[in-house]
């Protein structure tokens, strides 16, 4: 290529792949591999999906780079075949319903540990924790979309695009998604202040989401530290 | 608290977002006028978009393991195909039914099935294994890029319907005969002896179906159990004998056809650590 290849931008090395360089697809994920890893786990809530999705999801783009019309950043176009890989892995894992998920907390706790925080206070830390034990309760869609728009960042038309859905629906499934976080979290916070004589609740399922939010009263009162 | 009915969360977050139709938003607001707890709802809302904000903040490491053969296999695809070598799925025809349990490393027998029978070439692919090096002399050990295209493979073979092998069969005694009189322990072979030992195979006829199912320390090996199932329906002749390759157990395919000897890894997934001739 007669390109400089110290610093090439993504555009210019999604092009070389195309025109025959071997190296420069791998050079691409190399320089975004962390952000997308991030990506798939998140939409996934799963380590093993997340790698799964993952790998087929860049040999597919390695495969379809001829496809990238330079309409939309480079990333863009990457984070769109990641989630929707992660959201067709999950497709299928449910299909396969016989085969056991793993705990929910055991899941929250292999996502929180991946992170590479060097000194984490120990509250923000379970702050964190419960962000993705909770978000691992509610469904591939309504958290692709939380991923997206409240995490990537990415605004709800991007999203849109992105799952190949109305942006009206992005927002719906992301408004649906905070709503039931809110109970969840509420939830996981008093189990982390419940004094001894409360009955601790391990699993997250366990939670009835829908009648703490219709009773936000309930939310207050078992804590006992509101008044 | 007010009227005893509170909306619930998600009705609130839908306020927030501007989804409810006009009634619905006067209903809301009336009662968040008068409702402490559902203003906290909403102001615990935010907290959940700020706290999913910080959270995607939060750098995340891609595991080495993944980011290494994540990237071994990009780069050794651009070689391929800048050699113009077609991978295997590429090669495949139609891309079939989907099987996660290969794509993910989840073992089943089946593609250990299709894994195995990509190595040996009994569903006519056995060049596979040596595109990649163009020598079919040697090759590279530990790379796991050959059976990852098997286990690709594995959708065009099993729903392509590639001719004697679309009917994995369980394997069990009618697969594996067993000669209770001739327990091996695995040999040890490395590099340097296997041209040798599989010379020693093809000459002795110590073959696949003269080693038992049960002869292989702490169980059966799934590859060679399935490899002897394949040869059996095929017109190649294949054996497959159990032996320590560095520490582990593996299983050397010999297919005296081609005087082709191939080292398969027992453990999943079933890679290829090895090829030589003799």
């Amino acid at each position: 290529m007669t390109e400089d290849r110290s610093q090439p931008d993504d555009a210019t090395l999604l092009r070389a792949h195309v025109d025959g360089d071997p190296d420069a697809f791998a050079d691409l994920v190399q320089r975004h591999r962390d952000r997308l890893w991030a990506l798939a786990l998140r939409t996934t809530g799963d380590a093993d999906d997340a790698a799964d999705a993952l790998q087929e999801a860049l040999i597919s783009a390695f495969r379809r780079a001829d496809g990238f019309r330079g309409e939309a950043q480079v990333t863009t176009w990457l984070h769109r075949i990641v989630v929707n890989a992660c959201l067709d892995q999950l497709r299928r894992r449910r299909a396969k319903a016989t085969e056991a998920l793993p705990e929910d907390e055991d899941r929250a706790a292999i996502l929180s540990s991946s992170a590479t925080i060097e000194s984490d206070p120990a509250e923000a830390s379970e702050q964190r924790a419960d962000v993705i034990a909770a978000l691992a309760q509610l469904s591939a869609d309504q958290r692709a979309a939380l991923v997206l728009v409240d995490m990537q960042g990415y605004s709800v038309q991007e999203a849109a695009e992105l799952l190949g859905c109305a942006a009206g629906t992005v927002k719906s499934r992301c408004s649906r998604g905070r709503g039931r976080l809110v109970p969840l979290l509420a939830q996981y916070r008093r189990n982390q202040q419940a004094p001894a004589d409360v009955e601790p609740v391990t699993s997250p399922t366990a939670f009835p989401t829908e009648s703490t939010a219709r009773d936000p009263g309930a939310t207050h009162d078992t804590g006992g530290g509101t008044q | 608290m007010s009227d005893g009915i509170h909306p619930a969360a998600d009705e609130l977050a839908d306020l927030q977002v501007g989804l409810v139709d006009a009634p619905t938003r006067s209903r809301l607001t009336a009662h968040l006028s008068t409702c402490v707890d559902c203003t906290a709802t909403v102001a615990a809302l935010d907290d959940v978009a700020r706290l999913l904000a910080a959270e995607g903040g939060q750098p995340l490491v891609m595991p080495p393991t993944l980011a290494h053969s994540l990237d071994d296999r990009l780069r050794r695809l651009g070689v391929e195909r800048q050699a113009g070598v077609p991978s295997l799925a590429e090669r495949r025809v139609g891309s079939g039914a989907k099987t996660t349990a290969a794509r993910s490393g989840r073992w089943t027998r089946q593609a250990v099935f299709v894994a195995a029978a990509a190595v040996v070439g009994v569903t006519g692919v056995w060049g596979i294994a040596h595109l990649d090096g163009g020598s079919s002399s040697q090759s590279d050990s530990a790379s796991s890029a050959p059976a990852d295209e098997a286990a690709e493979g594995l959708s065009g073979s099993t729903s392509g319907g590639s001719g004697n092998n679309s009917s994995p069969h369980v394997p069990g005694t009618a697969v594996m005969p067993r000669h209770s009189a001739e327990h091996h322990s695995p040999e040890v072979v490395g590099p340097r002896t296997l041209a040798a030992f599989a010379a020693g195979l093809a000459k002795t006829g110590r073959a696949s179906n003269s080693v038992p199912a049960d002869s292989v320390p702490g169980g059966t090996c799934p590859v060679r159990d399935h490899l002897l199932d394949v040869g059996r329906h095929s017109d190649q002749r294949v054996t497959a004998t159990p032996v320590r390759w560095q520490g582990d157990l593996a299983v050397v395919l010999v297919r005296p056809a081609g005087r082709q000897a191939t080292v398969v890894s027992c453990e999943p997934p079933a890679r290829r650590l090895y090829s030589t001739t003799y």
